[in-house]
């Protein structure tokens, strides 16, 4: 039977790099929230009898968080052969906390103590011999970001497997809180596993609700220990936690004043670059300076420079001209030169195009994250999310939504609030993903001279709809609470590591071409074949106006006709936008039968599209395509992190509803306004701002009635 | 006096952590108990970054008033 190894250590402990080296799997490493809440597996290298079972980053094992009943449940529930706790040595008696913790799940215990080159350097120094021993388990020194310990850690873990070993050495409390203790555990003799009697009954003197629960007490043994925890808590004069953590945190104090030697003490660098960047005056502008560099880089300049020449060069000119000069060489059907130049190549290509643009703009967020300045956004944007009742944490599924939705949904995984969290995966797909700036180009270009403050404009309204939404919905019973306390551990800043943010970058883009050869490349044939044949499938003339996807757009005319985009071509851009957004673009080079090699930049396809649209109409269609239910994947990303159908419904019916809304309101007001046209849609415009505005502005009757504790427990 | 307020640059020990609620689980759990040394980074309207032994926290100034500190 294959051996199981579990991998546990606070968050920021180098955990994931760990496991990558254990694994030599491709995974990445992170500061922002989520990174590793999936049950991540992998067998040890060069040993496939041995898996490796990777348990989020937790502070204890107290059910606090998601992660830490995920964890905790796993521990006791599977009992794998052995544990790997992934200690921070240049952070020892906080690390070591949760090693108390697991060695009372007596399960065998080896720590591998990371991060030693930053104790080295530090000038402090650690005792490994006499901690292995005080601890009553092997201690392993390692380094996981210079890759230095781990083939001993390989050696140890195997060795440990073999080997059969004891339990780890416990910690003990003082002679009150073990006397304490004793009456505990002789109540819950029957009740438990040899193994787990000390752990249950330190839980249960704590009161931990999941703990009782699984033990199914009778009333008159829940008495009984209600009444030594009573004892207790009077004879210390403190609250039963306080007491426990208290004595935990001074037995680790003792151990470790005993094995470690303290280094100089100084400054660090992260303490003085933090006493600027999260500064009251400069944060916010700091961060302002930083995104603008950001999506200067990969927005304005280097990625789309890149993208420009893809597009133009080798999606333009190369592709498609070796394309026909193959196919025409052959003397293939016309159709066919049609479906491959004009379908695949055009369809495919316009997403393609994008690539490097997309590469320039994860590899950013990455250098972002890994430097450790993403944690710090968080710190900046809780001042201003805070005032709407959301959590500055939700920042950080923002940023990375405009990168993509689908790690920005996940990314909301860590926040502590259920509540918050769901509202954060509600929304965070307004943000304009990557895949949506060709739309926005697209737009900009052909009605607005091509002006940055359009591209620039879907940023704010993002932001500003998530906010919106945030106090709308918060004031339903489903979603009312308070933004949970804000505690976040931030890590210290490093130099980005060239391959963690390369590999980050590059298995991002790689999903993207994945994409790109399956959905889209699919979705690009189905459109021209919809597009260049009628219903009794013969082709269509070049105008498309008979084609069986006129057919279908125009059915839909009247759904689109109060936003002011009823003409079919938008319309089905619309919908095929629901499968992936970059069809977007992709769709109107093919219904409008421009050809291969076309851009959101293509003079053709921009005049075509002028001569669909009035100004007013296009920015609709634009607001409804930015705001409306995000692509496919990010559906699915939703669904997974909701865990409910219902909500998942919900959450589309909400992006679906207020799209409309907010394009119904902008179309029919400017319409009014600019043109002077008013009619029945212009009163529901109206009429429409008003419920809004009262939606946002009505009294949140739950947060008064106590609906203020949002934690979960699961 | 609670840690909200020291100010920047200012050093103290903690001393106590009052409530039996989660969150003063949570923050005995991330390293907040008696005896340990902590530094004041910066602080803004509502939230404040404070190194504890040897991390860092963000925390909110709802949880960081219950976090009983001395000079």
């Amino acid at each position: 039977m294959k051996k199981v190894v579990a991998l546990a250590g606070n968050p920021n402990s180098g955990k994931t790099t760990l496991f990558n080296h254990l694994t030599g799997g491709n995974q990445r490493v992170g500061n922002w929230p989520g990174v590793t809440v999936d049950k991540k597996e992998g067998t040890l290298k060069k040993n496939p009898g041995i898996k490796i079972q990777d348990l989020p980053g937790i502070y204890s094992l107290s059910p606090y968080s998601p992660e830490e009943v995920v964890s905790r449940n796993y521990l006791i529930e599977e009992r794998p052969d052995l544990i790997v706790d992934v200690v921070d040595g240049s952070n020892l008696v906080r690390n070591l906390y949760l090693a108390a913790q697991l060695a009372e799940l007596r399960v065998p215990l080896v720590i591998a103590l990371n991060m030693m080159d930053v104790v080295e350097k530090s000038g402090a120094a650690i005792d490994v011999r006499a901690l292995s021993e005080r601890l009553g388990c092997a201690v392993v020194p390692i380094s996981a970001t210079r890759g230095t310990g781990i083939d001993e850690l390989i050696a140890v873990i195997q060795s440990t497997l073999e080997a059969a070993p004891a339990a780890p050495g416990i910690l003990t409390f003082s002679a009150e809180t073990e006397a304490a203790l004793a009456q505990v555990m002789s109540v819950l003799t029957t009740h438990t596993s040899a193994d787990l009697l000390r752990y249950s009954s330190i839980q249960a003197l704590q009161a931990d609700e999941l703990t009782l629960a699984r033990l199914q007490l009778s009333a008159n043994e829940l008495a009984l220990i209600d009444g030594v925890r009573t004892e207790l808590e009077q004879n210390m004069d403190d609250e039963i936690d306080s007491i426990i953590t208290q004595e935990r945190y001074e037995a680790l104090g003792r151990l470790t004043d005993s094995v470690q030697t303290a280094g100089p003490a100084k400054l660090s660098p992260t303490d003085r670059i933090d006493r600027v960047v999260t500064s009251r005056l400069l944060g916010l502008p700091i961060f302002i300076l930083v995104m603008f560099l950001v999506y200067f880089v990969s927005i304005q300049t280097i990625g789309t420079m890149a993208t420009d020449w893809v597009n133009e060069v080798v999606f333009g000119d190369v592709v498609p001209g070796a394309v026909e000069s193959f196919m025409t060489a052959r003397d293939v059907a016309p159709w066919l030169l049609g479906l491959v130049n004009d379908g695949i190549v055009a369809g495919v290509g316009a997403v393609l195009g994008f690539l490097p643009q997309m590469f320039v703009l994860f590899l950013c967020l990455a250098i972002l994250e890994d430097s450790g300045y993403m944690a710090r956004v968080a710190f900046v944007m809780d001042r201003i999310f805070r005032r709407f009742g959301l959590s500055g944490k939700s920042f950080i599924p923002l940023m990375i939504s405009t990168g993509c939705s689908v790690p920005g949904i996940q990314a909301s995984r860590t926040m502590e609030n259920e509540r918050d969290r769901r509202l954060t995966v509600m929304t965070a797909s307004f943000m304009p993903c990557s895949a949506k700036l060709p739309v926005i180009a697209l737009i900009a270009g052909a009605f607005f001279g091509g002006s940055a403050w359009v591209t620039t404009s879907f940023y704010f309204i993002g932001i500003a709809a998530v906010i919106v939404s945030g106090v709308i919905l918060k004031k339903f019973r489903r979603l009312a609470a308070e933004p949970a306390p804000f505690v976040m551990e931030m890590p210290s800043y490093h130099a980005p590591r060239a391959l963690t943010t390369l590999k980050y970058a590059l298995s991002k883009s790689w999903a993207f071409i994945k994409r790109a050869g399956t959905v889209i490349l699919l979705s690009a044939i189905i459109i021209w074949f919809l597009s260049n044949f009628d219903w009794s499938l013969r082709m269509v003339e070049e105008s498309g106006a008979d084609s069986i996807l006129a057919g279908l757009g125009n059915s839909l005319a009247l759904l689109f006709y109060p936003l002011g985009f009823n003409n079919w071509q938008s319309i089905v851009a619309t919908i095929t936008g629901f499968i992936a957004k970059e069809n977007v673009v992709n769709t109107l080079g093919i219904v409008m039968n421009l050809g291969s090699g076309l851009t959101e930049e293509s003079p053709e396809l921009l005049q075509s599209f002028g001569a669909l649209l009035s100004t007013h109409g296009a920015y609709s269609f634009l607001l409804f395509n930015m705001l409306c239910m995000p692509c496919f994947a990010a559906v699915g990303a939703i669904r997974t992190e909701m865990a409910s159908t219902k909500w998942t419904l919900a959450t589309v019916g909400w992006l679906m509803g207020f799209a409309y809304a907010v394009s119904l309101i902008y179309y029919n007001l400017a319409q009014w306004f600019v043109n002077g046209i008013f009619g029945l849609w212009t009163v529901v415009a109206i009429a429409v701002l008003i419920l809004l505005a009262a939606l946002l502005l009505r009294p949140n009757k739950y947060l008064a009635a106590g609906y203020k504790k949002g934690l979960v427990s699961a | 006096m609670p840690l909200t307020l020291l100010r920047p640059g200012e050093k103290a020990t903690i001393r106590t952590i009052a409530g039996k609620d989660d969150i003063g689980c949570r923050l005995r759990a991330m390293g907040l108990v008696e005896g340990t040394a902590t530094e004041l980074i910066t602080s803004d309207r509502n939230i404040m970054l404070v190194k504890v032994g040897e991390c860092r926290l963000a925390l909110d100034k709802g949880m960081a008033s219950r976090v009983i500190v001395a000079l």
